[in-house]
């Protein structure tokens, strides 16, 4: 699976868990809309240091950084490079 | 096959669920229902149940999970500091971290400002010389305070944000000999001799914790190390009371005037629902007395400021004074607000007949009038109108209530100490005063006001506090009663689904209405 394809999956289960049944796309935002709390977020950003190895303490934090699908991919190709 | 047995074998499994179900001690009511397909013409056994809330707190946001909370948030403060606004932040003012539940957007520097002026003009009537801070922060309240103190311990969870609180420090150049920053969570009191300090402050700092329990271990704590006749100044606390009101009023501001009041509705539940912070009611902080003989007198009144925001509309200040010398409990009669008329100017007139005491009762609180009136209008509007239309009918409404802050402000430009309370717990915000003549103003910090209060019980705390995170913990709850469920009934007897609902649906004559049962999405297992 593609990191893409990896971020898509946490989100919705980081959904799932709140009932969130609506359907979302890559631009969708989930923290500066309120959909889902900073609490997912904590979630997200550890999932996202301990899979992609992102230091949050080295580059800065913002939650518009990991706010969708699409800005997460734009975060990885800047800080690991991927495609 | 005779459908006359086909139904009596159905309703047998149906109640033997519902039996089953209804034993289990998570569950306050359940119904058990079969579901046909349409299309297959299958059946299948549904449970719904109503979840007893105390319950799921005891059972599944203690231990490990209660740790993860206190991680979570930890790693929500360190992430607070690697943003731009921590690094552009003036030394003793890092408000990083600071949003608004109703813009989202980081609270303007102004009404930050006047929050931590008045926390801290508040704990300087109290003239505290050795402090314990617990979550100290940025250090908002230490920056300003330990100046004048001879000793300031301040601790924190969060390493960046200690960090942050060092630089500082070192930028503003002083000397800060007497302070001791440690890094270790709330409830960490190690090294902190019995009777140590005379002020244990926890400012804004409660809403994190991951449960009521953890939030009375932290108060043992305090209790245990500050001396006799100190204080512990628990800040900025979420009322539990007022909940539904702050939830109301955030989804209030957000919706667009083209939403539905039914839409509008289900989002205020779910925004309560889904309340991941601690939220307490006053009623909490006052049957500590009963708790802790130590703790001979409390006070909880409403957050002031000029600011109209959700500290000033929402949250409060409890003190809780300790083996405190009395001078007197000062027993008044309180005029009745709403029954005399009372606003602002005739509150002016009785203080310009300048007597010794006035004590009023039943306050209407402007600052959530109007929420207060946005919740009932909701509560009564058919669903099919717009959120547009309630806010019309809002704007033609005449308002009663008196600013909190304007009637303090009114007393102190007439020479009177003015003290405010939310003893009575009121669901409306409503509050009482009391004016007092200056003539010695260092008396009067000491003397004891007898407030109008709630009936409290102090054997049941956990009702007056909500369940951080429940939404996710009533999952748990699902998968152990499907579990319990599968031990205790043969397979074809057990419910494969399970749904959690706040109270079932009635008919007029008391039954459950089966008809307006939620549908489950697909059918599973």
């Amino acid at each position: 699976m593609d990191h893409t394809a990896e971020v898509r999956e946490f989100f919705k289960g980081l959904l799932a868990i709140r009932h969130d049944r609506q359907p979302f796309t890559d631009s969708t935002s989930f923290f500066l809309s309120g959909r889902l709390s900073s609490v997912d977020a904590v979630e997200l950003v550890v999932f996202l240091e301990e899979k992609y190895g992102i230091d949050f303490a080295e580059i800065g934090f913002d939650q518009s950084q990991i706010d969708s699908v699409q800005a997460i991919g734009s975060l990885l190709r800047t800080v690991k490079a991927v495609d | 096959m005779n459908p006359e047995s086909g139904e009596h074998l159905r309703r047998s499994r149906q109640q033997d669920a519902e039996t089953t179900l209804s034993t289990h001690p998570g569950v306050l009511d359940a119904v058990v229902v079969v579901l046909e397909d349409q299309g297959s013409g299958d059946a299948r056994l549904v449970a719904y149940a109503v979840p007893d809330d105390d319950y799921i707190g005891r059972v599944f946001a203690t231990g490990e999970a209660e740790r993860k909370r206190v991680q979570t948030w930890r790693k929500t403060f360190d992430l607070s500091q690697f943003g731009r606004q921590a690094s552009l932040s003036k030394p003793g003012f890092n408000t990083a971290g600071w949003n608004s539940s109703y813009t989202r957007q980081p609270i303007p520097a102004e009404p930050m400002r006047e929050w931590v002026e008045l926390t801290v003009q508040e704990l300087r009537t109290f003239h505290p010389q050795e402090i314990l801070e617990v979550g100290c922060g940025t250090g908002l309240l230490l920056l300003r305070l330990a100046r004048e103190c001879k000793r300031y311990a301040g601790t924190d969870f969060s390493s960046a944000v200690l960090k942050k609180l060092r630089k500082q420090m070192e930028e503003l150049g002083e000397d800060w000999s007497n302070v001791t920053l440690l890094e270790r969570s709330a409830e960490n009191f190690e090294g902190f001799a019995e009777d140590s300090f005379d002020t244990f402050i926890l400012n804004s700092v409660a809403q994190h914790f991951p449960s009521l329990s953890y939030l009375l271990e932290v108060i043992q704590g305090a209790i245990r190390v500050v001396k006799p006749g100190g204080l512990i100044f628990i800040g900025d606390v979420r009322s539990l009371v007022l909940l539904e009101l702050y939830a109301g009023s955030i989804e209030l501001y957000q919706a667009p005037s083209s939403m539905s009041l039914g839409e509008l509705r289900e989002r205020v539940f779910h925004r309560i629902r889904s309340e991941e912070q601690l939220v307490v009611s006053p009623e909490f902080f006052l049957a500590l007395r009963d708790r802790f003989p130590k703790v001979n007198r409390v006070e909880v009144h409403p957050r002031l400021g000029y600011f109209d925001n959700e500290m000033t509309r929402f949250r409060y200040n409890a003190i809780l004074h300790l083996d405190k010398p009395q001078d007197g409990n000062l027993e008044l009669p309180f005029l009745d607000c709403s029954e005399h008329r009372l606003a602002l100017d005739s509150v002016a007139a009785l203080l310009r007949s300048n007597p010794d005491f006035l004590a009023i009762k039943n306050v209407v609180n402007a600052r959530i009038e109007n929420d207060v009136e946005a919740l009932a209008l909701l509560a009564r509007t058919e669903a099919s109108k717009t959120v547009g239309e309630l806010r019309e009918q809002l704007e033609r409404r005449l308002l009663l209530g008196i600013d909190p802050q304007k009637i303090c402000a009114l007393g102190q430009e007439l020479g009177y100490r003015v003290d405010l309370s939310w003893a009575t717990s009121r669901p409306d915000g409503g509050y009482d005063v009391v004016f007092r003549k200056i003539v010695d103003s260092a008396r009067l910090v000491h003397q004891a006001i007898t407030w109008p209060q709630a009936d409290l019980d102090a054997s049941q705390l956990a009702r007056y506090a909500n369940v951080p995170g429940l939404a996710v913990l009533r999952e748990k709850l699902v998968q152990q009663l499907l579990d319990y469920l599968r031990q205790n009934l043969s397979p074809n007897k057990a419910p494969t689904e399970l749904i959690l609902l706040d109270a079932l649906p009635m008919t007029p004559d008391g039954q459950v209405n089966i008809h307006k049962l939620p549908v489950p999405d697909t059918p599973t297992g």
